[in-house]
């Protein structure tokens, strides 16, 4: 406990450096300003603010970066609220009452819920990650590269259960990404594969190209494509402080929700993605009357948004601790870690522990961050809501060329991001959903290293791999899950759960 | 019979993509003395991509599924054009292949062709609004990245002194 809190009196004496403080202050305010746009989701918003943090040192751009987290995640139930647009699939339950809540005039009051109770959440995931940050990198530091091998895989096959729609389609993507992501040099023999001798596929296929390419160019041609029809809540925002009764409704929700976000943000797969469903379902089931749900229930709004910050907050520990990261989100800020030159996995902890605190205690402050400054701002937001596309995409577009420019003032790695929106745009043709494949990607490159590790002892055959008993289990517990989700009956209750 | 055009065409469009893959690594060495070769994991990724896309597409005979929508090429068209303009205006570009060097034009001259030529692709677009809009949130491009984040982007063409 004493080791705890003098860890998070490390990290808050990192991250409340003034200048630390302006840097969340400003990741919060322009990744909510993005992430409210609708049409663009947190994978885009990161993807397009990451330039912002190259001129920063380490620590001060993973603190911007994670209050652009927050920003995109807050903006999208902002959006859900508002406009009945969820930003992601985690916001989707908050649009079923919280714009409800909107069109009876109570706009205001749902956000003002869904801030207060994303802080709490907030708070208390703050802990859970002070609390099991050293017990899990300890475990972690012990593992093998066989260990670390089947992980991943687990954590892939987590993902494709977890994921909405053809199993099938969610796999040959993450296959897909794994494959993209032994483009370039061979790292130990040196050897080329799939560059078609272009120099600039050498190093592989740059992570942001592939991110940008995707979410932002694709995600232009498909909304082009699709005007969406914007259900823009029309007169009074009306007060954003919850009422005595309001608050005695959703303090419990949202105290549920916290501990399932929280919980289910831990698993090595995208187990944050089901929190806020799962929240909305327990919710539900518990309410005297059911049948206010869909109609406007404060509950309804409070438990999942609690129940999503939580989740979106512990899924940073898979991440922090094993240097696996559980979401296409997660693998983005991977990408974003290795651009300031950080690889996570065990070693930050243990070897650079401010950052690690700084960025810990920094994940609270942004929470603050988006109660101080998103409530006051909802005017602002709404206003950017009105914003018509034929304008926001063509921003979007150059600010992602220019963004893609500055990695490394190269003009290929524009030209090679056009072709993945190119790319990206085929997968949308094709009914392909592209989170998986980004995830894949990430993990491909970790998957190959350990892989090597694990079969370059004397006399290693493909059975080393599970000759550790965790790694056995792991795999073991990969392939039975695997089993079950393409058994017919789960897939059909699995459908049920996203349909609510 | 084909039930789901979509899954269908899925299937072919990873089962090729893995045919291309396969042929590009095939001279790599699938084990080496070490262990994995630099062939084992495109190799084995491809094998199984393709898997995936053969049931993919048996799927699409059993089950109904999404009907193929047409592609919308024009805007495709504008959409990319426009972020390839922009690749080849920001610092100049040659193009030995067709006897061409693009000069350096710098994010003043990139920034507003790319949204100009971009706009086009919504039919929404009114022309003057898009040029009044280019020229601003080029301006704001230019501070923010060049000024406030102090990147190394070109802003100007050289010819201008600068």
């Amino acid at each position: 406990m004493l080791e705890i809190i003098a860890n998070l009196g490390l990290g808050f004496s990192v991250a409340f450096t003034p200048y630390n403080v302006l840097l969340c202050f400003l990741g919060c305010l322009i990744g909510t300003l993005v992430g409210v746009l609708p049409g663009v989701g947190p994978i885009a918003t990161i993807a397009m603010l990451l330039p912002v943090t190259f001129g920063l040192d380490p620590i001060g751009a993973l603190i911007m970066l994670s209050g652009i987290y927050y920003g995109a995640q807050y903006g999208g139930s902002t959006t859900a609220i508002l406009v009945n647009i969820p930003g992601e699939a985690t916001s989707v339950v908050t649009t079923l009452d919280g714009h409800q809540m909107a069109k009876q005039g109570r706009a205001g009051v749902a956000l003002g819920t869904a801030a207060l109770v994303s802080f709490v959440a907030g708070t208390f995931a703050t802990l859970v990650i002070a609390a099991l940050a050293a017990p899990l990198t300890g475990i972690a530091l012990k593992f093998g590269p066989s260990d670390r091998f089947a992980l991943m895989v687990l954590g892939l096959v987590f993902a494709v259960v977890l994921a909405r729609g053809s199993i099938l389609k969610a796999l040959a993507m993450i296959v897909l990404g794994v494959l993209l992501s032994t483009v370039g040099t061979d790292i130990e023999t040196g050897e080329d594969r799939m560059t078609f001798g272009m120099g600039q596929l050498a190093d592989g296929i740059e992570f942001v190209v592939i991110a940008m390419g995707i979410f932002g160019f694709a995600e232009i041609l498909k909304n082009l494509e699709n005007p969406e029809a914007r259900d823009v809540v029309k007169g009074a925002i009306g007060r954003l402080m919850p009422s005595r009764a309001d608050i005695r409704q959703s303090a419990g929700p949202a105290a549920r929700g916290t501990l399932l976000g929280s919980f289910l943000g831990i698993l090595p797969g995208n187990g944050a993605v089901l929190a806020p469903f799962a929240s909305y379902t327990l919710e539900k089931r518990l309410a005297k009357d059911p049948s206010r749900f869909g109609r406007g229930a404060i509950e309804g709004v409070a438990g999942p948004e609690a129940a999503n910050n939580a989740g979106a907050q512990t899924s940073f520990i898979p991440l922090l601790t094993l240097g696996l990261p559980p979401n296409a989100v997660m693998a983005l800020m991977v990408g974003a870690m290795t651009i300031h030159g950080l690889i996570p996995g065990p070693q930050v902890m243990t070897k650079q522990p401010e950052l690690f605190w700084g960025l810990i205690a920094s994940m609270w402050l942004g929470n603050l961050m988006l109660l101080v400054i998103n409530l006051p701002l909802v005017g602002l937001w709404v206003r950017l809501l009105k914003v018509p596309y034929r304008m926001m995409f063509p921003a979007i577009l150059l600010f992602c060329c220019i963004g893609i420019f500055s990695i490394g003032n190269k003009p290929e790695d524009v030209i090679m991001t056009a072709m993945f929106g190119l790319f990206g745009y085929a997968l949308i043709k094709f009914g392909y959903e592209a989170a998986p494949l980004l995830l894949g990607f990430v993990l491909g490159r970790l998957m190959e290293e350990n892989l090597r590790q694990a079969m370059s002892k004397a006399g290693a055959t493909i059975f080393s791999l599970v000759e550790s008993q965790l790694a056995a289990s792991l795999l073991g517990l990969a392939a039975f899950l695997l089993l079950i989700a393409i058994l017919p009956a789960v897939r059909k209750s699995r459908d049920d759960v996203f349909v609510e | 019979m084909v039930r789901s055009p979509q899954d269908f065409a899925a299937g072919l469009f990873v089962i090729a993509i893995a045919i291309l893959a396969w042929m590009l690594t095939l001279p790599l060495p699938f084990d080496a003395v070490g262990g994995v070769g630099s062939g084992m994991l495109p190799k084995a990724t491809a094998a199984i991509l393709a898997a995936l896309g053969a049931a993919i597409i048996a799927m699409s005979m059993f089950t109904d599924g999404e009907r193929l929508t047409a592609w919308h090429l024009r805007e495709m068209a504008l959409v990319l054009g426009a972020v390839i303009v922009f690749a080849l205006t920001i610092r100049g570009f040659a193009l030995p292949q067709f006897g061409l060097t693009i000069p350096p034009l710098g994010l003043a001259v990139a920034g507003p062709a790319t949204i100009l030529i971009a706009s086009l692709a919504d039919r929404e677009t009114k022309f003057g609004e898009s040029i009044v809009f280019a020229v601003l949130l080029t301006a704001g491009c230019i501070v923010l990245f060049r000024y406030v984040l102090s990147l190394s982007i070109p802003v100007f063409p050289p010819v201008l002194g600068y």
